[in-house]
């Protein structure tokens, strides 16, 4: 009982940052029904820039200065990220819009590409010890042992999860993606700037991605331009669990992910990397709208 | 007559065009054909090729660069001549990837046509390309690669570094006699066969020695999270948990243990061995204990040289892995003038061959070596501890 | 040479007279013969070019066959690096453990990949667009976890050792330029004759508009499992290939980097062209060797790692090429001697200031 209840907790840790990435993908995906393959990577960039910022400030500084530090890390990377989306929306999906999805896809994975490799050239291959920030600390509750820093990233992705539903069901801008996401050209004939839209859409999800990689680098404290490829894989599987485009449903399936795999690793440690794989395929065939998602029907 | 055959475009355009691609990418890959040194058989000199391949980008660049950096120093300190003969390095960067590692091999056999190829560090990579050496007959010696799998039953394979079964088995003694530890569990990547060499000579030894193996748990490559893996082991409650992995995932897993509320001891083998296992590990890495090549404190002239000629050209300590580097460089070229003492052609990978299986009594800087049958050196391995102040030496355990 | 008047080539071409069938086939002959001769020369001049070819080669075969399922049929696939996996550990056990003739071998690689192809494609290519595109990849995923997990398998009193997540040894040296160059050959007489079939047209129909195809009567999902397994099987055969010159396997192979190098080489030789591909793969197997060397000889700082500037060069390429062509360099166009020929000719009459850039149309296919 003790270890079926500390592997729950470890499931939900593992969940959490799986449903952190896969907010910020799912969003995006919602809106202009194109999977970011580069989501993955604008997560890795927003841990490096957190890393550099960390680690130009922190030095020995006591706890209340290393949540200054955190929280500044973190607005830098949001900024920086969101930025970064806004580029890569301008550069290199803008023009491509209204191309067949293979083109898009394809053009994302290249992105995704670039920034790995650029990444490597400017940070060097090697992990990077993230700057301790937050203290460590192990909270035993009854026999099982809990993270600080897992809690926090919970807390921080259930947060995020509110604030988008209502950016997204209750604001002008909601509204507007949600026109965008419905019929782009019935949109664009009410009135509504599709372009100024998207590109909201792309800065919000990078922001997001920033604050995953953030909080990612804090948790495991080691860094490195690769680690944004599985993670994203596994965040969109959990996307597209939960059923994709929809909020709610992003942060069920990362959990769920989670748990899966941390049942399966209980079990039999080997197979761990086949599990979100096994899951994409089994929803894909038995109920590919996900959990929560909504039937949509092909346009002809 | 126009034979204007509209299908034949088909094949036909396709071939040529391929053709016209082919020829230029065969006449691309960069450099000449070399021929195997001017001067054939004689001791008129001549030039001698030898391949360095190193993971020199990637996950442990760091060890490639370090055992490169020794293997330098040694070609250096010769002038990088043997006898009358000048000899010319090849250094290429296989990246830590088995695929890529196989293609430098096969460009450093057949365009620059090497006698020997030094390389690489990790056995990962080591045993495929030894596949490579062996069915071509170029010579292979391995400065760091430990997998017991490596050499056994292979003509053209030889190391300058002690193999798992050894190490795995120092460290069992180590944990059974010095720690008085009756139980252990094991935590390894299912996808090095480093890793899982050294686990199952340490589980094998640990039993043998009267102690008792609680828990095996496995994981991959690139894995972050450990802690479904820990909280087993957690579980258990062993004296000892042995890590038989690189520095760069241990440091992660010495965090993540002592969270889940791991308390036994940690051990390790030469992976371990790099100064960034402290800023990974934090304080959770501090008082456990690894088996290594050598020590920079050991107390002989060989050593003492070295690390003074190291630090000189590289303004830092040398690691256990360039000290096998520079053993390495300097048992090819000792094998290289015997074959010139002898009047044979130390162009001829043969012949450097027959002389490397003959080494007896070689005073390297990580131990004395002759080789076994399987072409494996005899030799001594150390226990260091990690502390504050970084790796202190505890012991030494002699081979059986 | 004068020209046909087009009524009558038409005819021709549908009706040929059995002298031009023998020519045409001679001319085949004797344009292949001479190419491979020609090649032969360079490669045993030195075994590192015969390396080289033959790894073209082998991404030739891929290039082609993965364009018979993205470019001809317009599925996207992520995972074919998978089927080639499947095909060289198929190869490399019945080599290794039961010495099987080397063609054998690479025929039931192919085959075994063809029966995964089979298996991915049924229930997966009633999905579309990105759906298709991510189960594949996921398909690749898995792979190469379960070759990770199989260390050996008893069969009857056949102990087989695959290695596991450690990689296949010991397989034994039989992939010549030779094998490569008229496999290649081969597959590339088959994929044009495919797309040139009513099935292939088939197949481009459903490309065009899924939709209107199945409106027209075509049995749309069996078109796509026919050209997704088609492709596989190419696959495993270039993977048994593959399996033969390395003398190593391991699941990486599998692995989704693989696939997304032959997914690059596609995309920007053109979908839905053979020549492109084939000519891509050729490009890409030298680069990937050469730019390596070029970039050495630059002398970058210490912490520039060449290969990583290359994964850099290939991006930047395939996300312009996207921008300014996204149906790749060579899409939809086939080079051809006529082709070309027009094409010459069309220069030379712009020249001489007579219109006929309309010539140049003569390409498509």
């Amino acid at each position: 009982m003790d270890i079926f209840l500390q592997q729950l907790v470890n499931g939900l840790q593992v969940g959490a940052v799986y449903a952190l990435i896969a907010l910020g993908y799912t969003m995006v995906y919602g809106v202009i029904k194109m999977i970011n393959f580069a989501h993955g990577d604008v997560y890795m960039v927003g841990a490096y820039v957190a890393f550099a910022v960390a680690t130009l400030l922190a030095s020995g500084q006591t706890t209340a200065a290393g949540l200054a530090i955190f929280a500044l890390a973190m607005v830098v990377a949001m900024v920086g990220c969101a930025l970064l989306g806004a580029l890569i929306e301008r550069t290199a999906y803008r023009p491509l819009r209204g191309q067949s999805r293979m083109v898009a896809l394809t053009t994302a994975i290249g992105v995704s590409l670039l920034l790995e490799n650029l990444m490597q050239i400017i940070a060097g291959p090697n992990p990077r010890p993230f700057p301790e920030l937050i203290p460590e600390q192990t909270w035993n509750v009854g026999v099982v042992h809990v993270n600080a820093k897992f809690m926090i990233v919970l807390a921080v992705s259930l947060v995020m999860m509110v604030g988008l539903q209502y950016l997204v069901m209750h604001t002008r801008l909601g509204k507007a993606m949600r026109a965008v996401a419905y019929d782009i050209d019935a949109a664009r004939l009410m009135g509504v700037d599709v372009n100024r839209v998207i590109a909201y859409t792309f800065m919000i999800g990078s922001a997001l991605a920033a604050v995953a990689g953030i909080l990612v680098g804090t948790v495991y404290q080691r860094i490195d331009p690769f680690m944004g490829i599985l993670p994203g894989l596994k965040a969109f599987v959990a996307a597209v669990l939960g059923g994709i485009g929809n909020i709610p449903g992003a942060m069920l399936g990362g959990l769920l992910m989670g748990l899966a795999e941390v049942a399966v690793s209980s079990v039999r440690s080997q197979l761990t990397g086949a599990v979100a794989f096994v899951i994409l395929i089994a929803v894909l065939l038995f109920k590919p709208t996900g959990l929560l998602g909504e039937r949509v029907y092909d346009k002809v | 007559m126009g034979i204007r055959l509209a299908r034949l475009r088909a094949g036909a355009v396709t071939a040529a065009l391929a053709a016209v691609a082919l020829l230029l990418a065969a006449c691309g890959g960069g450099g000449t054909p070399a021929g195997s040194g001017d001067g054939g058989a004689g001791g008129g000199g001549g030039t001698i090729k030898v391949g360095l391949l190193m993971p020199l980008t990637g996950q442990i660049s760091q060890f490639g660069k370090q055992t490169s950096n020794g293997a330098k120093l040694a070609f250096e300190q010769k002038g990088n001549q043997v006898g009358n003969y000048k000899i010319e390095l090849v250094e290429e960067d296989d990246k830590n990837d088995e695929t890529e590692a196989v293609q430098r091999v096969q460009k450093l056999i057949t365009q620059d046509q090497v006698v020997a190829v030094i390389g690489s560090v990790s056995s990962r990579i080591s045993i495929p390309i030894s596949e490579v050496l062996e069915q071509s007959g170029v010579v292979h010696l391995t400065p760091t690669s430990t997998a017991d799998d490596l050499t056994p039953g292979k003509k053209w394979v030889f190391r300058a570094c002690f193999y798992d079964s050894f190490q795995g088995r120092v460290m069992a003694k180590f944990a059974r006699e010095h720690l008085n530890a009756q139980t252990a569990a094991i935590l390894y990547d299912m996808t090095n066969p480093y890793s899982e060499g050294l686990y199952k000579s340490f589980e094998a030894a640990f039993k043998e020695l009267g102690g008792q193996v609680v828990r095996v748990e496995s994981y991959q490559k690139g894995d972050q999270d450990f802690h479904a893996q820990l909280t087993k082991i957690a579980q258990a409650k062993p004296d000892v948990l042995f890590l038989p992995d690189y520095y760069n995932p241990v440091g992660l897993i010495a965090q993540q243990a002592r969270q889940v509320g791991v308390q036994a001891k940690l051990l390790g083998a030469d992976g371990w061995d790099d100064s960034q296992l402290y800023e990974l590990g934090g304080e959770a890495i501090i008082g456990n204990y690894f088996s290594n090549h050598y020590s920079i404190e050991q107390d002989n002239p060989e050593s003492k040289a070295f690390v003074e000629a190291y630090r000189q050209k590289y303004g830092e300590d040398p690691s256990a892995l360039a000290a096998l580097g520079y053993d390495a460089a300097n048992l090819l070229m000792d094998a290289i003038q015997r074959v010139i003492d002898s009047g044979g052609d130390p162009t001829d990978p043969e012949q450097i061959r027959d002389a490397l299986e003959r080494t007896e009594g070689f005073k390297g800087v990580t131990g004395t070596i002759t080789f076994d049958e399987n072409h494996n050196p005899v030799k001594s391995a150390v226990v260091l501890e990690t502390t504050k102040d970084g790796h202190k030496y505890v012991t030494t355990v002699e081979p059986e | 040479m004068s020209e046909l008047p087009s009524a009558q080539a038409a005819v021709w071409v549908r009706n040929p007279s059995w002298p031009a069938v023998a020519a045409r086939w001679a001319l085949q002959v004797a344009v292949t013969g001479g190419l491979y001769a020609a090649l032969q020369v360079v490669a045993g001049a030195n075994r590192y070019y015969e390396v080289v070819l033959t790894q073209a080669g082998i991404y030739v075969i891929l290039a082609v066959s993965l364009n018979l399922i993205m470019g001809y049929t317009g599925q996207l696939s992520i995972g074919h690096a998978g089927f080639m996996a499947v095909g060289a550990y198929a190869a490399a056990i019945l080599t290794k453990f039961f010495h099987a003739p080397f063609g054998l071998a690479l025929l039931a690689g192919g085959v075994v990949a063809g029966i995964a192809g089979l298996l991915v494609g049924v229930p997966s290519l009633r999905l579309r667009g990105d759906y298709l595109a991510i189960a594949t990849l996921g398909f690749g995923e898995i792979i190469s976890v379960l070759i990770a997990l199989i260390d050996e398998v008893h069969v009857g009193g056949w102990v087989i050792d695959i290695g596991g997540a450690q990689g296949m040894i010991g397989i034994p040296r039989h992939t010549t330029f030779a094998w490569t160059f008229f496999t290649a050959v081969a597959v590339i007489k088959l994929v044009w004759h495919f797309v040139h079939s009513t099935h292939g047209r088939a197949c481009i129909a459903i490309r065009e508009d899924e939709v209107a195809a199945e409106a027209m009567g075509i049995p749309t999902t069996r078109y796509k499992v026919l050209a997704f397994s088609m492709g596989a099987v190419m696959a495993g055969i270039a993977g048994g290939l593959h399996a033969h010159q390395y003398l190593y396997l391991n699941p990486a192979l599998a692995g989704f980097m693989n696939s997304v190098f032959i997914l690059v080489i596609v995309v920007i030789g053109g979908m839905g062209s053979t020549t492109g591909a084939v000519a891509a793969a050729v490009f890409f197997t030298y680069m990937n060797q050469a730019l390596p060397n070029w970039l050495q000889a630059l002398n970058l700082p210490d912490r520039i790692d060449p290969p990583a500037v290359r994964m850099v060069l290939f991006s930047v390429l395939l996300i312009v090429v996207m921008l300014v062509r996204p149906r790749g360099l060579l899409g939809g166009v086939e080079l051809t001697w006529d082709g070309v020929a027009r094409w010459v000719q069309a220069a030379l009459g712009r020249g001489h200031g007579a219109g006929r850039a309309d010539a140049v149309k003569g390409g498509r296919a």
